[in-house]
């Protein structure tokens, strides 16, 4: 048993369905009960109406039912029509042994969609093991549907696991969207809030892996469709150099001018706010934010801007212990704080700026205030400035 | 199912067996109660889901109503792995639950379970009856059964019955009176609260929202206590019962009869006379309610209002002339049975629970009412060209200034497009 003081971490279950949250031919039908439904909509940021509880009961749960169920993959199968439905245990289903791979076997011959059970969910773990797990059998649903696939002309870039889930995804993604077609002429096959269908990925020429959880289903295209695809976290100036190299590299396109003048300015801003930082008062960034984002974030700080990082990891890893509370870790009062919108919020005498998970202080309003890329650099240094006074 | 069908709530049918979102889950209504309340430890306890939730959720409710300055309740997630719910946890959780209730500051703890702990069936009472026997401090068990409720309510209704149980018998406050059932701020503006107020009484508690532990152990200096909302209520009976505290309610605020019922209560306790004023009031309302009747009278409608009670409120719209034909159960459910008998004297609509916009649509297309009251996508709204109104959700108004309100909004019920304009 482990015990968190103030911030469990986010759970496998709430990962997968984060991971889920993007794909427009993809369902998932839970067998629980609604309320913990109710708790990962309000979770998930962004879509989320083809996440499905079926409420589970006492009654089900005394004589092992689930002919509830079987209604649910039905109604969810004839309404939203996906091409993959996840059916999902819960912690009560797990207790009382239901067999949701039975079910799913049962159930194919009646429906159009792909079952696959995810059965059963860990009993503990970390967001990023949900991620991992949801990618996982999206690559296996593309392998079982290949062959049925129609050719499609490659056209386009798709961006794995950045999309209106993740707090400010939707600017970043913007900004991904301009990077690539002022500096390349490409076009972001994601939708303005980063949603994709599954079957869609195979129209992508090069696939930019975000979320490292991606990484399979990246794999995955490479291996059926000989897409290349990058793992970045474009936080800096130095990854979109980067960047502009490997499309350059793999597609076999070369960048436009206005890359250039892009770059210039930026490295002009750069210098300035170096200058800058060497006549103020130095002060540690303490950065909490989720693992796969943290080191590239970490690394623009630390090397480009030089500035003292420091990153706990009691938020991230749970410890085992028994019964000894986990607490929050140390903070600094002169610290900035770039963590989760709730860490912020329980240190409202730090200087501070929500990087995920926001409570509702954080919410944006615009689509155009992007942390990541080019111009999301540039944001960090104007966001960064005044605290440093 | 039909209302004359009804035999409980949880029996009542989902539109759809694939239930999205869903409701709150009752953890979320232990969680509203406790979000202020000073000197409680509130330990959540289950698999990792579930306290994930609770607990975030509990942190983020805090967040919003300003109380980050110790004004607020100290919440542990307890987070059980595989081995813990096949070989139990016993040692850990009394090792903790001592720590806990040990602390300085610490008047009581709290333990709240979840679903897959209930299903397992551990001696968690037991637990809580051993640590507080050798500390002589408060600790109390609050098991939670999504499984089993049908609105989080429950949660709340048991979150407040379990913090006010074991109070010690207090010498009455000459003119003191307690707040019963308010989960939200404003309680002290809400009628009868202000008119007690001019009268000099004063307000011991407003139960939960603005309360702490100490305040909750001096519950029962309070001369009688008001229910604004039904989680309340169990708590008033009990005090009635243990403590020969009296209570006045007011959760009934669409019932014109324990409205007035009810204020004449509070005359009687208070020593005042309200009737000449309780009159004004009935006559005002009688002849607003001659307009509403006028405009309404022989309409259709849905009811999908979340938070009152809705036999209660479905039986006020047909008392002035409208005609229920579908009826999608929220998150509040009528604590007794007698608007529902009158109601199903006079209508006998459809009954589903909790309703998304899709299960609304298809209701819609098997017959279109004249008015739907309560939340409804404005597209959908527009598409079946509806008379739309909500009742005020704020659930610490109640009294005849509530009453009227209400009867205004029918009043000013308008079609999506004209309320563009």
């Amino acid at each position: 048993m482990k015990v968190y003081e103030a911030l469990p971490p986010a759970s496998v279950r709430l990962g997968f369905y984060r991971a889920a949250g993007p794909w427009k031919d993809v369902a998932v039908v839970e067998f629980g009960p609604e309320g913990t439904m109710h708790y990962v909509q309000s979770n998930v940021r962004g879509e989320s109406s083809h996440f499905f509880a079926t409420g589970l009961k006492e009654r089900q749960i005394i004589f092992g039912d689930t002919e509830n169920l079987e209604k649910a993959i039905l109604e969810v199968d004839e309404q939203l029509h996906p091409g993959l439905m996840i059916v999902m245990s819960s912690p009560v289903s797990e207790i009382i042994g239901a067999d949701l791979r039975a079910v799913c076997f049962k159930m194919q011959s009646k429906v159009h969609a792909q079952l696959m059970a995810w059965d059963p969910v860990p009993v503990a773990g970390n967001e990023a093991q949900g991620k991992t797990i949801a990618y996982e059998k999206a690559a296996a649903y593309l392998k079982k549907i290949d062959s049925i696939l129609p050719a499609v002309e490659k056209n386009g870039v798709l961006v794995l696991g950045l999309s209106e889930v993740d707090y400010n995804g939707i600017s970043d993604l913007n900004e991904i969207r301009r990077m690539l077609m002022d500096w390349f002429g490409l076009k972001l096959l994601n939708d303005a809030f980063g949603r994709y269908a599954l079957s869609d990925a195979k129209k992508a020429q090069f696939v930019w892996v975000v979320d490292q959880e991606a990484l399979p289903l990246a794999s995955t295209f490479k291996e059926l469709w000989g897409t290349p695809w990058h793992y970045s976290v474009p936080y800096g100036f130095s990854v979109c150099r980067e960047l502009v190299h490997v499309i350059e590299q793999t597609i076999g396109i070369s960048h436009q001018v206005q890359w250039e003048k892009d770059i210039q300015e930026a490295e002009l801003i750069l210098r300035q706010f170096r200058t800058g930082l060497e006549s103020r008062r130095k002060r540690r960034i303490f950065l909490d934010i989720r693992p796969a984002r943290m080191k590239s974030l970490e690394t623009f700080l630390a090397t480009e801007l030089g500035m003292e990082v420091y990153c706990p990891s009691a938020q991230t890893s749970a410890l085992s212990t028994d019964g000894a509370v986990i607490k929050n870790p140390e903070i600094h009062k002169d610290d900035i704080l770039l963590a989760s919108g709730l860490l912020c919020a329980l240190h409202p005498e730090n200087n501070a700026f929500c990087m995920d998970d926001p409570v509702v202080r954080h919410k944006t309003f615009s689509h155009h205030l992007p942390l990541m890329g080019l111009r999301g650099a540039e944001n960090f240094l104007t966001l960064l400035y005044p605290f440093l006074l | 199912m039909r209302l004359h069908e009804y035999t409980k709530a949880t029996d009542v049918p989902h539109y759809s067996c694939a239930i999205s979102p869903g409701k709150h889950c009752p953890l979320f209504g232990v969680g509203v109660v406790f979000q202020g309340m000073a000197g409680v430890t509130l330990i959540y306890i289950g698999p990792q889901d579930c306290v994930y939730y609770a607990q975030t959720d509990t942190l983020l409710r805090q967040l919003a109503s300003g109380r980050t300055d110790g004004s607020q309740v100290r919440t542990l997630a307890v987070q059980l792995s595989d081995s813990d719910f096949i070989f139990g946890i016993r040692p850990q959780l009394e090792k903790l639950l001592e720590e806990e209730v040990l602390r300085d500051d610490t008047h009581a703890v709290f333990l709240v379970t979840s679903c897959s702990v209930e299903v397992l069936s551990e001696d968690l009472k037991g637990t809580v009856d051993a640590v507080s026997s050798r500390t002589g401090k408060r600790v109390s068990l609050i098991p939670i059964e999504n499984f089993k409720t049908f609105s989080y309510f429950e949660g709340s209704e048991k979150a407040m019955v379990s913090l006010t149980s074991g109070l010690k018998t207090l010498p009455r406050k000459s003119k003191s009176f307690a707040v019963l059932g308010a989960r939200k701020a404003g309680a002290e503006k809400s009628e009868p609260v202000r008119w007690l107020l001019e009268k000099g009484y004063t307000l011991q508690s407003i139960l939960p929202y603005e309360s702490n532990a100490e305040k909750v152990e001096h519950l029962t200096e309070a001369e009688f206590t008001l229910v604004v909302e039904g989680c309340g209520l169990e708590v008033a009976k009990r005090l009635e019962q243990n403590y020969g505290i009296p209570y006045v309610r007011f959760d009934k605020r669409l019932d014109l009869e324990h409205l007035t019922q009810g204020w004449r209560k509070l005359g009687k306790l208070t020593g005042e006379d309200c009737e000449p004023w309780i009159q004004e009031q009935l006559h005002e309302i009688t002849s607003i309610e001659a307009m509403v009747s006028a405009k309404v009278s022989g309409s259709t409608f849905f009811y999908n209002q979340k938070v009152l009670y809705p036999f209660e409120a479905a039986l006020f719209l047909t008392k002035l002339g409208m005609i229920p034909t579908c009826m999608f159960l929220g998150s509040a459910m009528d604590p007794d049975d007698e608007s529902r008998d009158a109601l199903v004297e006079k209508a006998d609509p459809i009954l589903w629970q909790n309703a998304n916009q899709s299960t609304i649509k298809n209701m819609l297309n098997t017959a279109i009412p004249d008015y739907f009251v309560g939340g409804i996508m404005s597209s959908i709204a527009q598409q079946y060209s509806l008379m739309t109104f909500t009742f005020p959700i704020n659930r610490v108004s109640t009294g005849f200034d509530f009453y009227k309100t209400c009867l205004h909004q029918v009043l000013s019920a308008k079609k999506w497009e004209e309320r563009i304009k």
